[in-house]
């Protein structure tokens, strides 16, 4: 401050000087003596100066407004310096009084640390006396326990003695009846054993005509046996002439076909080779011999038609254990093929044997019930369904009856089973076909006009039905409206009609639409458009059981459908050959490993072409 | 570790049952069709059965039964030390083959109403019985886990291929024989550590309570359940179920499968209809209906089940 107020003093003493300088001026004075003080305020001696003239005065004006400009500055730094004086002269005042705050604080935290020690003595004290009460409780916890276990010991010799004593009442009754009965007995004994002397007596002349009667019954049974083994070996020399016509009749076929003339082979009704798996009561059908082909060359000459048809059991099939033996599962699809006096009925009904039973037994009687005439409409159905449901309740409820967990599963659940069925009509040279579907066995209708067949009608009408749970018949329930599936189709001149299974039906649409992908065919149904989409959809994503076959199929892919069905027809001819074929094609991921059933009907109002084999 | 294994008779699947048998056990639980109280155990015990008995009959044929499943029971309370309560021709077995389970049943006759074509009609049928209700005592959990466990182990070692066990504990308290939460939830970790390829071992647990609190049945996160310290060990111990599970839980319930990232194998205050939709998702890869077969004709087998 001294530094400050030094400078100060000395521009007051210049601004003075320069002041009075500029009053001699302007009053004109052009030279004077003017008396000084030094920087401390003495008087200096006078001394002689040059008066400036009135430029200078003007020069020397503009300096002081500096100077008093510098001043008023100066004035501002020094006010600015005393307020800051006084907040220094305040901080220190509060300094002070927080010094004085911690020193007592710090007297306050002395006291709570003496205060502390002693609560942890009090801790410690009281932490020993709990240890002591700890162990006083173990003492009396193991005492308690002792005690009860004798007390237990106690009650349970009291409960042991009360049994033996109730046990010992009871022995006591008991001997005391059995000696009363005993007495009683004796009585009856003898009064028995005189009645037992005469029926005995009786008995002896019984014995002697029953054994005479005997002498006569083995006779007759000698004879009938023989009798019987004389039938038994005419039935398989029968049998074994069947099979062989059947085979000529498959050569004849075949050869038929290779020379592109018509095959005239007698009319025959045939269906499943399968022996019902218990016989159905009261049945109206008969069942007809097992066969599996049958065409028809009708008055007419330009219409004819073949049908074939083969079933077997999934090549994986599933076995039981039946005490040391093992049972294998039996085929549940049935099949029928017959004439009838418009055409040819056809028909497949795949049992579900996972859910319910008897499911192959009720698959063979839809598929032997079916009328001559279609069924059109769920009235129909119904009413169809109320002439045997009950009777098959009744046999197969009656049959289970022996093993009661069995009988049970029938009663609650009953049995399962699809249907797909078609009545071939021959009418004025045009065929027709009124068709039924319940569930998801495939109807499939190939248009064979030109070169390579199109699928002009399928049922289902789309893929992803096969992933589907099906819907199926049961003869307890009444069948659904939204599930039965009927309509009639007007054939073309050639058509080739498939009726199958699940499994081997989706393994013909699929052939048939993996071999559409390699090659354009024109004027294809909007259906058969729809169905080439989808497969393209699960052939190129997708990991679903269908989208694999899907892509299974388009790897593998040929360009010519009508080979396949050819190579079909041939397969149909033999059981042997198509059951493995069926295995191939499951080996090979193409097919499901499900019972497989395929009826092929050929329908031909033209000349044929010719067909060769095929092996996908 | 997919839990997509096709069970086959070769490669056969296992249920290991584990039910409460405590003292508790004897409470009320809502009443019979009569009207009549019956208690936790009975409830229990019958459940059990019906779900048994439709193992059986899933794996029925005309042929005979077929051994695509081994069952176990292993009740614990009745005394202090878990055990499996089989009766009578199975007494002292451990895992047992359907087709043996089918063969020893109790039959006991009944008379039931069902629909044929429309109409009712009166049938004697039969109800087969495996287990009895019974409360006991204490709630030896821990030890019964343990058991579990060395069973299990050793069935893995005969189906190292196999679709992986599913236990299913049916409880309505805590283990007393543990010191701590963290004991238990190790032995259950223990025993769903147990593997085969197809994926690890499925603990589902059912808290059975028959209060007036609602059932939490198959949460996806331990924020549905409510603030019990139980409930959410119950959540932590059981495992979260496989795809197949979760589809047809969302299908059951009507859960949005997009926003159901995952299900966890639970069931916390249990009432009684909870418990026997939680034996019957919990067996499902053997159930073949979606819905009961008296109720439409959408009654086949799904196209795993066809495979049986």
């Amino acid at each position: 401050m001294g530094g400050i107020e030094g400078d100060w003093t000395l521009i007051a003493a210049a601004v003075s000087g320069l002041g009075l300088a500029l009053v001699s001026t302007a009053a004109g004075i052009r030279i004077g003596r003017r008396s000084i003080r030094d920087q401390h305020g003495n008087a200096e001696s006078p001394r002689g100066f040059l008066v400036p003239d009135e430029r200078e005065a003007r020069h020397q004006m503009a300096r002081l407004k500096a100077i008093q400009a510098a001043i008023a500055v100066e004035q501002e730094r020094l006010r600015q310096v005393e307020a800051a004086t006084g907040d220094l002269e305040r901080g220190q005042y509060e300094l002070n009084e927080l010094k004085r705050e911690r020193e007592h604080c710090q007297t306050e935290i002395e006291a709570a640390r003496r205060d502390l020690s002693t609560h942890n003595a009090a801790i410690e004290e009281a932490d020993f006396r709990g240890r002591a009460l700890s162990n006083t409780l173990e003492v009396v916890s193991s005492n308690l326990e002792q005690e009860q276990q004798v007390l237990a010991n106690i009650l349970s010799e009291i409960r042991s003695a009360q049994q033996r004593h109730t046990g010992l009442v009871v022995a006591i009754e008991q001997m005391e009846r059995q000696q009363t009965d005993s007495a009683k007995k004796t009585t009856d004994a003898s009064r028995s054993h005189e009645h037992a002397a005469l029926a005995l007596a009786q008995l002896t002349d019984e014995i002697t005509a029953a054994e005479a009667r005997h002498a006569q019954v083995a006779s007759s049974t000698m004879e009938a046996r023989l009798r019987r083994d004389e039938l038994a070996n005419e039935v398989i020399a029968l049998y074994r002439e069947r099979a062989e016509l059947v085979e000529q009749v498959s050569a004849l076929r075949i050869a038929a076909i290779e020379l592109n003339t018509q095959p005239s082979i007698p009319l025959d009704d045939f269906t499943s080779p399968e022996i019902p798996v218990h016989p159905v009561a009261s049945a109206p059908v008969p069942v007809p011999p097992p066969d599996k082909l049958l065409s028809h060359s009708p008055g007419q000459p330009k219409t004819s038609w073949t049908a074939l048809a083969q079933s077997v059991a999934k090549p994986r099939n599933d076995s039981f254990g039946s005490g040391t033996q093992v049972v294998w599962r039996r085929n549940e699809d049935r099949y029928r093929l017959t004439t009838t006096t418009a055409g040819v009925l056809a028909a497949i009904a795949d049992g579900a044997g996972a859910s319910g039973l008897f499911c192959g037994a009720w698959a063979e009687t839809l598929v032997n019930r079916l009328p001559e005439t279609p069924i059109t409409s769920l009235s129909a159905l119904n009413e169809w369904l109320d002439t045997f449901c009950l009777d098959f309740h009744n046999t197969y409820a009656k049959q289970s009856k022996g093993d009661a967990q069995k009988h049970s599963k029938f009663i609650r659940e009953g049995s399962f089973a699809t249907l797909a069925a078609c009545w071939v009509s021959d009418f004025d040279s045009k065929s027709t076909i009124h068709w039924l579907g319940y569930g998801d066995s495939p109807l499939l209708i190939f248009d064979r006009t030109n070169p390579n067949p199109e699928l002009i009608f399928s049922h289902p009408h789309n893929l992803i039905a096969f992933e589907r749970d099906p819907e199926l018949l049961n003869w307890k329930m009444m069948p659904n409206q939204s599930s039965l599936k009927t309509g009639i189709v007007n054939l073309p001149a050639r058509a080739t009609v498939l009726l199958a299974s699940d499994g081997i039906g989706q393994f013909f649409l699929l052939r048939y639409l993996a071999m559409r992908q390699k090659i354009e065919l024109k004027e294809e149904s909007s259906q058969t458009e729809q169905l080439a989409a989808e497969f393209r959809r699960l052939a190129q994503g997708g990991d679903s059981r269908l989208a694999r076959a899907a892509k299974a199929h388009a790897g593998r892919a040929t360009q010519n459908f009508a080979e396949e069905l050819s190579a079909c027809r041939t397969l149909l001819a033999n059981e042997q050959e198509f059951t493995t074929m069926v295995a191939a094609w499951c080996e090979d991921g193409l097919l499901a490993n499900d019972d497989s059933s395929l009826i092929m009907i050929d329908i031909e109002h033209g000349p044929r072409t010719t067909t060769t084999r095929f092996r996908p | 570790m997919t839990y997509s294994q096709e069970i086959s008779r070769d490669r056969r699947g296992v249920f290991l049952f584990l039910v409460d048998q405590s003292r508790s056990m004897d409470k009320e639980f809502g009443k019979d069709d009569s009207g009549q109280a019956v208690n936790r155990a009975t409830v229990v015990a019958n459940a059990l059965n019906c779900t048994l008995e439709e193992l059986v009959n899933r794996c029925m044929r005309d042929e005979g039964v077929r051994d695509y499943f081994d069952i176990g029971i292993i009740g614990y309370g009745r005394t202090n030390r878990p055990e499996f309560c089989w009766r009578n021709g199975l007494a002292n077995r451990k895992l047992v083959s359907i087709s043996e389970v089918a063969e020893n049943a109790e039959i006991e006759q009944r008379e039931i109403s069902t629909m044929v074509r429309g109409r009712a009609v009166t049938e004697q049928i039969t109800v087969s019985r495996w287990i009895e209700p019974v409360a006991g005592e204490s709630t030896p959990m821990n030890a019964a886990f343990r058991l579990a466990a060395g069973t299990l182990e050793e069935w893995i070692y005969s189906h190292p291929t196999s679709f992986p066990p599913v236990v299913i504990n049916i409880t309505d308290g805590m283990a007393n024989d543990v010191s701590s939460e963290e004991e238990l939830l190790a032995s259950a970790q223990r025993m769903t550590a147990l593997k085969t390829s197809d994926g690890a071992t499925l603990l589902i647990n059912c808290h059975i309570s028959g209060g007036n609190d609602a059932p939490v049945v198959f949460p996806w996160s331990s924020m549905q359940l409510p603030r019990d310290p139980y409930a959410k060990l119950l959540f932590e111990m059981s495992s979260e179920l496989s795809a197949r599970h979760r589809a047809i839980i969302c299908e059951i319930f009507d859960r949005d499968p997009s926003s159901t990232p995952s299900i966890r194998g639970m069931a916390f205050n249990a009432d009684a209809v909870a418990l026997v939709k939680l034996l019957d998702i919990g067996t499902r890869q053997a159930f073949t209906f979606a819905t009961p077969p008296e109720s439409g004709n959408r009654a086949r087998p799904g196209n795993s089940a066809n495979r049986l």
